[in-house]
């Protein structure tokens, strides 16, 4: 059974063991690929962890100038490969969801890659391993749904684009997918619910 | 995911194709390199009776590689007719 | 896919395509270094042909009495570029071969002492009577030259593998 990524915002206590799991990581040398933001934290302290995305087609990706950003062939988006990245930021700039972070030290992108070297044996990623409320799971959908409530999607829409994603997020019923009107932000950070 | 899938079946086996492909041609190269390699052997040796057939079987791999060649053509080209 | 640009399907996003895409391109650089070396091998053929027609003629390389016994004569054999190295190892007793070492083409010298010839290189040693190898690195005889002896002039003609 294939095994899927789902992330309740609802359930982040914002305890930062997904970070500091993360940044545990000898493989992309001590910095944090997954970080925490506020929904809105002038009147609340709910976080949410930011993850990558893994779209199915991955806007990194296609805006890359330098073909540094790969697909496995089960939908994970790699990092950017050092010997190509020239640091241009475009995918910075492109990620509907900011994802992409450029690390000036090294002159290169660096972003989750769903702990590829974990996931391709079976194994489930840091951040899902470590959480402890299960804001992030990873595992067989039938057996999240055996025991959770709400709905995972993984369609998302921002202005005329659809993007589609590897990874869920849960939304209460009857969502069908995400609807991210940017006109309609007046603060950062805040989402509107899909229809 | 299930709209990838058939795509990536594709692409798979187009893979799998290219590969076998790519081993047939290296075989047949390395035919030729060594009948090239007897070539050599016999002209230093100042014999000139095996040049020729070592040249016309030469010949006949590079034929065979063209023809496979033209088979890896084709497996792009179908690429395109499907909508 | 069909609405792909060439540029994108050149560099594919997804591991199997960019696998695909680098496969693709060495098998068409495999056929083109398999049609260059079918074109080397027609070099060993037009070689060959021309060694031939050189081996037709017939030069003459010496007079019986220039040659003492146990004595050699230089000369040059089938073309200006080749030199060649005539033995008479008794009274009627005449061989002739290509003077380059089988190895890596010095040139090789008689000794009638010890009845061989030898290369000072790396100390190669050819049997004077066959052009055999009998010590050292050389791989293979040394290509003997065919003699004819009329009338007290020994010629040269054609070149005989052993």
């Amino acid at each position: 059974m294939e095994n899927v990524f789902i992330l309740d915002p609802a359930r982040c206590i914002g305890c930062q063991a997904c970070v500091q799991a993360c940044g545990e990581c000898g493989t992309h040398r001590g910095t944090s690929m997954i970080h925490l933001e506020y929904i809105n934290r002038a009147a609340t302290v709910q976080t949410t962890p930011q993850v990558c995305m893994h779209c199915e087609e991955p806007t990194c990706a296609l805006v890359c100038p330098a073909d540094a950003i790969k697909q496995t062939p089960d939908g994970v988006t790699q990092s950017s490969l050092k010997p190509r990245c020239i640091g241009c930021q475009n995918c910075v700039l492109a990620c509907p969801f900011g994802v992409p972070r450029y690390e000036t030290e090294i002159d290169q992108m660096m972003k989750c890659d769903l702990c590829y070297d974990r996931t391709s044996l079976g194994k489930r990623p840091m951040c899902a391993t470590v959480c402890p409320s299960e804001a992030l799971y990873y595992g067989p959908l039938e057996e999240w749904r055996g025991r959770r409530r709400g709905r995972p999607i993984n369609v998302w829409r921002f202005g005329r684009q659809t993007v589609k994603t590897k990874v869920y997020m849960v939304m209460p019923e009857p969502a069908q997918q995400i609807d991210i009107r940017l006109h309609e932000i007046q603060r950062p950070q805040r989402q509107e619910a899909a229809r | 995911m299930n709209g990838r899938e058939p795509g990536l079946a594709d692409m798979e086996r187009r893979s799998q194709t290219i590969l076998m492909l790519m081993i047939l041609v290296l075989i047949v190269f390395l035919i030729q390199l060594w009948l090239i390699t007897i070539a050599l052997e016999d002209y230093l040796a100042a014999h000139h009776t095996l040049a020729l057939p070592t040249f016309l079987a030469s010949g006949a791999c590079f034929l065979v590689n063209l023809r496979l060649l033209r088979y890896l053509f084709d497996v792009d080209r179908k690429k395109e007719d499907r909508p | 896919m069909s609405g792909t640009p060439k540029w994108r399907e050149d560099f594919p996003i997804r591991w199997e395509a960019d696998n695909y895409v680098t496969r693709r391109e060495f098998t068409k650089f495999l056929v083109l270094v398999s049609g260059a070396t079918f074109v080397g091998n027609g070099y060993f053929v037009l070689q060959g042909r021309r060694e031939v027609e050189a081996e037709r003629i017939r030069i003459e390389v010496a007079r019986v009495e220039e040659v003492p016994v146990g004595g050699v004569k230089l000369f040059r054999y089938p073309s200006a570029n080749d030199p060649a190295i005539l033995i008479r190892l008794a009274e009627n007793e005449w061989v002739a071969y290509m003077q380059r070492c089988t190895h890596l083409s010095c040139p090789v010298h008689y000794s009638a002492k010890s009845g061989r010839i030898e290369c000072p290189c790396h100390n190669g040693a050819f049997e004077a009577r066959t052009g055999r190898v009998l010590e050292g690195p050389p791989p293979r005889p040394l290509p003997r030259i065919v003699l004819y002896i009329a009338e007290g002039r020994i010629y040269a003609q054609g070149v005989q593998g052993s």
